[in-house]
């Protein structure tokens, strides 16, 4: 999949959601993490062609989604976050219409081993926020679509629901992905391509090789971070530190940190 | 896009009939026009019948015909979160826009058809007015339609269900008040554009009040025209920016 975007800036009223926006890169998934109020979510309604660019250019595939809003809607499926429904309709309405442009296998997944199912004879507003998330996902994921852009997919699921959906995510679908969450362990799991977004603007773009070329790591800390270890920025129970493994280690050994892992996204909270 | 549009038809198919809602609002108007049905068989002259007429189709253009559309638009007006399920869902704007039409048309047809039956009724017992009353039937409905489908783009259920009722009760009655107005002072003779604006405004009665009050009304082939005309621009219109230009932000 090959995102473009050359100068891309939204603005609603007097403000600004995103400013300056450069992407080229050809990646199957592409995650795109921010704080809230960071632009994730109008840039993801700009590539899937619900909104326009106030100004710039955005492409995904060669054509630009907003301009040609019906080869995007064929092509591309989503999910978005807090989904408010407000109509009569049951879930199995829903799987019904499914099933007739969906992949079956992908239904299979949801309807039985999620357990969708037990849902079918109630209706989309009576659903938990859970729930609503999966039949979200059921449609998202399981329509006949070459992209998914999936917004902060995980949010309301419990862990079991995670592991199904991520794992039919990152090995079994063949599609391609573009996913924003908050969770920088969801975003490595997911994705191969990060775009990091604070206040409209991309302020880190690239792969986790990229990130491992430093000598950074993630600690996971006991109540308190020892002294001697050079801090960049605290999150936490995660602190991104300059150190080298040996020292870690040792810190490990001796139940003064928890664990430590090579830097991943949170990085940008280095530059806070 | 045909398989498209066919699930996003039978998508919107999906709850299209409140029933509780619409037997209650079937029983209501079938009690008005009962009691002014026995009342019309009553009456020995056709000019009072005639009369009676033009009130019935005050009830259908001012009364019936706001909370039948409101209730349709109800169906098709969905919140923007939803809109973007569905045309997620669909894999298509275009398709889900034409549903959304192809909905509140079936929506209405048992309604005009309804209206029909009660007009032939009517009719039948005189003959000063024709069968073209039940075409009137379908033209006092379909401008607001129009309308009302066009209020939905708002994406707000309450702006398109008020916007609905509102129009639909209000323009109606502003012909309604200028016929009566016109009678008062007498004044038969209108220029073409305004009459094809109170024809276009509420067909039914106007076209009653021609006989009444013998108001030169333009012919109602040339009104039916124009109310058609309009009414397909702004379907056009509608299929259009939905598909191309309203704006949802996730």
């Amino acid at each position: 999949m090959k995102l473009q975007a050359i100068n891309v800036y939204k603005k609603f009223k007097n403000i600004y959601a995103l400013r300056d926006i450069n992407i080229n890169i050809d990646a199957n998934k592409i995650v795109i993490i921010g704080p809230n109020g960071s632009g994730k979510s109008t840039l993801l309604s700009i590539i899937y062609g619900s909104l326009f660019p106030s100004s710039g250019k955005l492409s995904i595939n060669g054509y630009e989604p907003y301009v040609n809003r019906e080869k995007a809607a064929k092509e591309m499926s989503i999910v978005f976050e807090r989904p408010y429904f407000d109509i009569n309709i049951r879930v199995q309405d829903v799987f019904r219409v499914l099933r007739e442009n969906s992949n079956l296998e992908c239904l299979e997944v949801f309807w039985n081993i999620v357990g969708v199912e037990k849902l079918k004879s109630k209706l989309l507003p009576e659903l938990s926020s859970g729930e609503r998330q999966l039949i979200q996902l059921m449609q998202a994921l399981c329509r006949e679509s070459k992209i998914k852009i999936l917004d902060e997919p995980f949010a309301h699921l419990d862990f079991l629901n995670i592991d199904i959906i991520g794992r039919y995510i990152a090995y079994e679908s063949k599609a391609n992905y573009i996913i924003t969450t908050h969770t920088p362990e969801e975003a490595e799991w997911l994705g191969d391509y990060f775009i990091i977004l604070r206040e409209g603007s991309i302020v880190w773009q690239g792969t986790l090789e990229d990130l491992w070329r430093e000598e950074l790591y993630e600690v996971y800390i006991k109540r308190k971070l020892p002294s001697n270890l050079p801090v960049l920025a605290s999150m936490g129970y995660v602190a991104i530190v300059k150190a080298n493994e040996e020292v870690l280690l040792d810190l490990v050994k001796r139940c003064m940190i928890i664990g430590f892992k090579k830097v991943g996204v949170r990085r940008y909270y280095v530059k806070k | 896009m045909l398989k498209n549009s066919k699930s996003a038809i039978k998508w919107y198919f999906k709850g299209l009939f409140p029933i509780k809602l619409l037997l209650m609002l079937i029983v209501l108007i079938l009690i008005f026009e009962l009691v002014l049905y026995v009342y019309y068989k009553e009456l020995p002259d056709v000019r009072d019948k005639i009369n009676v007429l033009w009130s019935l189709t005050i009830l259908i253009s001012v009364l019936f015909n706001p909370p039948i559309l409101a209730s349709g638009v109800a169906h098709i007006a969905r919140t923007r979160d939803m809109t973007i399920f569905e045309v997620s869902l669909i894999g298509s704007w275009t398709s889900t826009a034409i549903a959304k039409v192809i909905a509140i048309m079936i929506y209405i047809l048992p309604y005009i058809l309804l209206q029909y039956v009660i007009l032939y009724l009517f009719i039948v017992e005189q003959n000063v007015i024709g069968f073209e009353l039940g075409v009137l039937v379908i033209l006092s409905l379909l401008l607001y339609c129009g309308l009302a489908i066009l209020l939905t783009l708002s994406g707000s259920r309450v702006v398109a269900v008020l916007g609905s009722i509102m129009l639909s009760f209000l323009l109606p009655l502003s012909a309604l008040i200028t016929i009566s107005t016109l009678s008062i002072y007498k004044i038969t003779h209108i220029n073409t554009m305004f009459s094809i604006l109170l024809f276009t405004l509420n067909p039914l009665t106007a076209y009653v009040a021609s006989y009444i009050y013998g108001l030169d009304l333009v012919n109602w082939e040339l009104g039916a025209i124009v109310i058609l005309a309009v009414f397909f621009i702004m379907l056009c219109f509608y299929v259009y920016a939905f598909s191309k230009k309203i704006e949802i932000k996730i």
